[in-house]
């Protein structure tokens, strides 16, 4: 096989990769709205409803942790604790955090969602030999801005939303660490971003061969 | 562009349409046209020979220098 219809096949699998993974969370993200949305009713507690949440964490310095008022609980138990590092198991939660933890990810699904929007159309361009366009060039800047601006600032929501969760659950005591998530995706965006500066080049020599005669 | 393409000129000179011109040098109708409104960014040499031989010219009758203020070269 040439390199030429290699890379097509190539092209033609991503494409059905990326659509499947774009389906998929559309579909996760609308059924996680509703679910958020709906949770009360699918619940028999009523308007409070509780859930279990994990949050990991990860504190080398706790002595001891003490929950109380724990909503609902009606238990008090003392722990201590030294070199306290895995998952905090958050009972009795209230459905308004549940939703406010929706809203938390919200930015996330929805930037998530455009990136695979924008991957989409560029795989659709690359599959009819549409390539090196302006629009590709574009294409690849955005999901490349995409990932650096994503990969600061929503592990920073996530960091927020889970201090929040700690806080609400009514533990006190030392001062609980909450591990912020790498920020992983900052640098394949700027990857991407390097290779939107690279096609832009190559925008410029198609137009230069589409223009001789 | 500093290149004047003045195809049209030699065109009405030897009484041909730029259909016939393309149909005899093999060039499509659409390429000829970005080379008649001066939008072609280059021009192959096997190009410029197929239409100097069919309109019986010269390349320098096809080509003009023009200065950017509008004076010909």
């Amino acid at each position: 096989m040439s390199v030429a219809g290699r890379g097509h096949r190539v092209t033609r699998v991503a494409k059905v990769l990326v659509d499947v993974a774009w389906w998929l969370g559309v579909g996760v993200a609308v059924a996680g709205a509703a679910l958020i949305l709906f949770w009360p009713l699918t619940t028999s507690e009523g308007l409070d409803p509780s859930t279990h949440v994990q949050v990991s964490i990860s504190d080398q310095r706790a002595g001891g942790l003490l929950p109380e008022n724990i909503e609902g609980s009606g238990t008090v138990e003392v722990i201590d604790l030294e070199d306290l590092e895995g998952s905090l198991e958050i009972r009795f939660l209230k459905w308004t955090m549940v939703l406010l933890g929706g809203l938390a990810a919200l930015p996330a699904v929805a930037a998530g969602l455009f990136g695979l929007h924008l991957l989409r159309s560029f795989l659709r361009d690359v599959q009819v030999a549409r390539v090196f366009t302006a629009k590709n060039a574009q294409r690849l800047s955005w999901i490349g801005w995409l990932l650096v601006l994503g990969g600061v600032v929503f592990p920073l929501i996530h960091f927020a939303y889970s201090v929040l969760l700690v806080r609400q659950a009514g533990v006190l005591g030392d001062p609980v660490g909450v591990g912020i998530d790498g920020f992983t995706a900052v640098v394949p965006g700027l990857l991407v971003l390097v290779v939107a500066a690279a096609w832009r080049h190559g925008v410029e020599l198609q137009q230069d061969h589409d223009l001789t005669v | 562009m500093a290149i004047r393409v003045n195809l049209d000129l030699v065109l009405v000179k030897r009484g041909m349409t730029l259909t016939e011109l393309s149909e005899r040098v093999g060039i499509t109708l659409s390429n000829l046209s970005i080379l008649k409104t001066n939008k072609a960014r280059a021009v192959r040499f096997t190009t410029l020979e197929a239409i100097c031989r069919e309109l019986e010219c010269q390349p320098g009758d096809l080509l003009e220098y023009v200065e950017e203020d509008g004076e010909s070269g």
